[in-house]
């Protein structure tokens, strides 16, 4: 059945440009602080605690978005190249080289976009390749660093004494800011920035529970990288907790008109796995050319697994941030969890079939989705595809070959569709 | 007025196939062209030869499926679908009972499983490398100076095949080039490639329970390669009459079935739909 759909401009339009001014207003925020004395830290978007820097006006700056905006502007390959030149191997994460080549052609600093931070704050979360890139930034840019270290959550939930561990971190994290800013620690602003940070994730979890509802009123992996960017760079601020009230009333609006993001919405998928920014427009294309939706995607919670109820809690301001570190987000937790989390959006969001995309130069976080395939496919019948290119280098991605698997999936779906109550056909 | 007819051309990336059927799903017309610079212009060709075969005309084709690499290319096609849907659908209207259908092309290699129904229920397809298809023998082949055609005589003529370790083409390309220059014989190399090619395969899919299906152009051009896959695979290994023409005649028969499918869409004929994609 055809469904109404909001015209391109509309509903990509409205979202899309509220999502696209206030981080342009940040970025140009960076570009101002590349010529004042406003002090900035590194930070990774995955378990962070921007709301402790936020408190001390320190400004955040993501080298993973940076990376990211490198790619989805075609621009990411000379810095890529430029890192293996130097010899990072060919399969290096290629955020941290495109990052790394950024930063030596004079990107970072008084010359380029973003400022040099003051310092670097290493919030290991899951990835321990992240370690060695902000390490290498530190050699590169002179700058003080503070390696936080999150306990990898092994049972399930955390233990108090992880909880507790982190917490003395913080603590020593809080004198550090003290000290570069020369400002005492206020924990009724904590309280307040921590306010700002639950109600965006409030209404990220109230959008993405939208698309629960036939037809989905956005794609839930390529336009949640809209709701990414002031989740992940913005959170804390009263501007991305009114960007997500505007969402919200936006998306139940055409949830009421019974509008979704495609005219024909036939295909209702959940997405594993980052996209390839370089093609994002490009692969985008490969799955509305069928109707395909993603109602759900495992990539939009790298920031924080909003959806499954943790809110930032002024009440309990360091314990909150504390514990979101360690669980309530997507890299820190095990393979296992993963396999819920998607079991859950493929079983409450009505999904038709999961799609796994692969990234070449991030073998730490791929690694184990050829298992994840067969569990799905094999053990609970889900009809599953996985593609691999990469997310930030161009080469390897294919554009023949990719068209192919992802058309032949789709072909399949279709004639389980004729032949119904047939086992489902399996994957790529 | 002649019998009305349904067309598959599958423009590959080396060669261009067209099979043409009658409505009661005979097989009347065929061809092969390289596919070239213009996709359009081989599929065009191909289509001409074909329908002169089966004695028809442009006008007498009722319904055209396109496929292959180059399948959005086929200004006559009314649909365009993947070769690995369309081979599985001409392997299966030829064996039956076939449940896996190994595809050596010039740049794909694919495995296809198919379930108790004769449908597609699983695919593995070579990685964006050649190594273990067509283009693999083609580059080693112009590296030591003979014709495909030539490697597969001598490789036929191997009593003990050399060993090629090399995953990637390039290196495999160096690699045979040591071989040369040690002095083992020419036979034993050119099977080593083909063993090569039946390695990749049988690391895509484990091929289990009964006979497999082998179809693509190097399988109809090359003895050898049919040799190394029963070797490797250790089943029975069936080649049909035209391997090449697989994936094109699959799509002539999804082109000969879209009617009766659109029939079941509407309401009016689904139990046929059935029947035909369960067979």
């Amino acid at each position: 059945m055809r469904t109404e759909v909001a015209d391109d401009k509309d509903y990509r339009g409205e979202i899309h440009e509220l999502s696209r001014n206030i981080m342009t207003d940040w970025m140009a925020e960076l570009k101002d602080a590349t010529q004042t004395s406003v002090p900035s830290a590194y930070l990774m978007i995955s378990g962070n605690c921007v709301e402790i820097l936020r408190c001390f006006d320190i400004l955040p700056v993501f080298p993973e978005i940076n990376a990211l905006q490198l790619a989805i502007r075609k621009k990411s390959l000379p810095y890529i190249i430029k890192s293996e030149e130097i010899g990072y191997a060919s399969d290096n994460c290629a955020y941290v080289k495109a990052d790394i080549g950024f930063t030596m052609c004079g990107g970072v600093g008084p010359d380029g976009n973003i400022p040099k931070p003051s310092v670097i704050v290493c919030n290991f979360v899951g990835c321990n390749v992240y370690i060695k890139w902000f390490e290498h930034c530190r050699e590169m840019l002179k700058v003080p660093m503070i390696m936080l270290d999150i306990p990898f959550v092994r049972d399930g939930v955390p233990s108090q004494d992880d909880v507790k561990y982190v917490l003395c971190q913080l603590n020593e994290l809080i004198k550090e800011c003290e000290t570069l800013t020369g400002k005492k620690f206020d924990i009724d602003r904590l309280r307040e920035i921590l306010a700002y940070s639950a109600r965006a994730e409030e209404g990220w979890s109230r959008a993405k529970e939208l698309c629960k509802r036939r037809p989905a009123p956005f794609d839930s992996y390529f336009d949640s990288i809209n709701m990414m960017g002031p989740i992940n760079a913005l959170r804390g601020t009263r501007e991305a907790a009114d960007f997500f009230d505007a969402v919200v009333e936006r998306y139940e609006q055409m949830v009421a008109k019974g509008m979704g993001v495609t005219s024909d919405e036939r295909f209702r998928t959940v997405i594993e796995g980052p996209p390839p920014y370089p093609y994002y427009r490009n692969f985008r294309n490969l799955f509305e050319n069928w109707g395909a939706v993603a109602v759900q995607s495992t990539y939009s919670t790298v920031g924080g697994t909003w959806e499954f109820g943790f809110r930032h809690d002024p009440k309990n301001p360091l314990e909150s941030i504390a514990e979101q570190m360690i669980m309530h987000n997507l890299c820190n937790r095990s393979m296992l969890d993963r396999y819920k989390q998607i079991k859950t959006y493929i079983e409450d969001w009505n999904a038709d079939a999961l799609v796994i995309h692969s990234i070449k130069s991030c073998r730490l976080f791929s690694a184990g989705q050829g298992d994840m395939r067969e569990y799905f496919a094999k053990e609970l019948g889900v009809p599953t595809l996985m593609v691999e290119s990469d997310l930030e280098d161009p080469r390897y991605y294919s554009e023949a070959q990719m068209k192919n698997r992802i058309d032949a999936f789709f072909e399949s779906l279709q004639y389980k569709r004729i032949r119904e109550g047939e086992p489902a056909p399996a994957q790529a | 007025m002649s019998a009305r007819l349904f067309v598959g051309i599958d423009v590959g990336s080396s060669a261009t196939k067209c099979v043409v059927l009658r409505e009661d799903g005979e097989l009347v017309g065929h061809d092969v062209v390289p596919s070239g610079f213009d996709f359009a212009e081989s599929a065009e060709q191909a289509l001409d030869q074909s329908l002169r075969l089966a004695k028809g005309t442009r006008d007498s084709v009722a319904a055209c499926v396109s496929t292959g690499y180059g399948r959005e290319r086929v200004p006559i096609a009314d649909r365009h679908v993947t070769e690995i849907t369309c081979h599985a659908r001409g392997a299966r209207e030829w064996y039956p009972k076939v449940r896996h259908i190994v595809d050596v092309g010039g740049q794909d290699t694919k495995v296809i499983r198919l379930n108790e129904h004769g449908n597609m229920a699983d695919y593995r397809m070579n990685a964006k490398c050649a190594a273990g298809t067509g283009t693999f023998l083609e580059s080693i082949a112009l590296k030591l100076g003979v014709s495909l055609k030539e490697i597969d005589e001598l490789a036929m003529r191997s009593t003990a095949p050399t060993v090629v370790n090399s995953y990637c083409t390039v290196f495999a390309g160096t690699e045979v080039l040591e071989r040369v220059k040690a002095g083992e014989p020419r036979e034993d190399i050119s099977m080593g490639m083909f063993r090569s090619i039946a390695a990749r395969v049988t690391e895509m899919m484990a091929v289990r329970n009964g006979p497999v299906a082998v179809t693509g152009g190097v399988a109809a051009h090359c003895g050898a390669m049919v040799r190394a896959l029963k070797e490797a695979l250790e089943t029975e290994v069936l080649l049909p009459a035209m391997p090449q023409h697989a994936g094109a005649y699959g799509a002539a028969l999804l082109a000969l079935t879209r009617e009766v499918t659109l029939a079941g869409e509407s309401g009016t004929d689904l139990s046929r739909t059935r029947s035909e994609c369960d067979r």
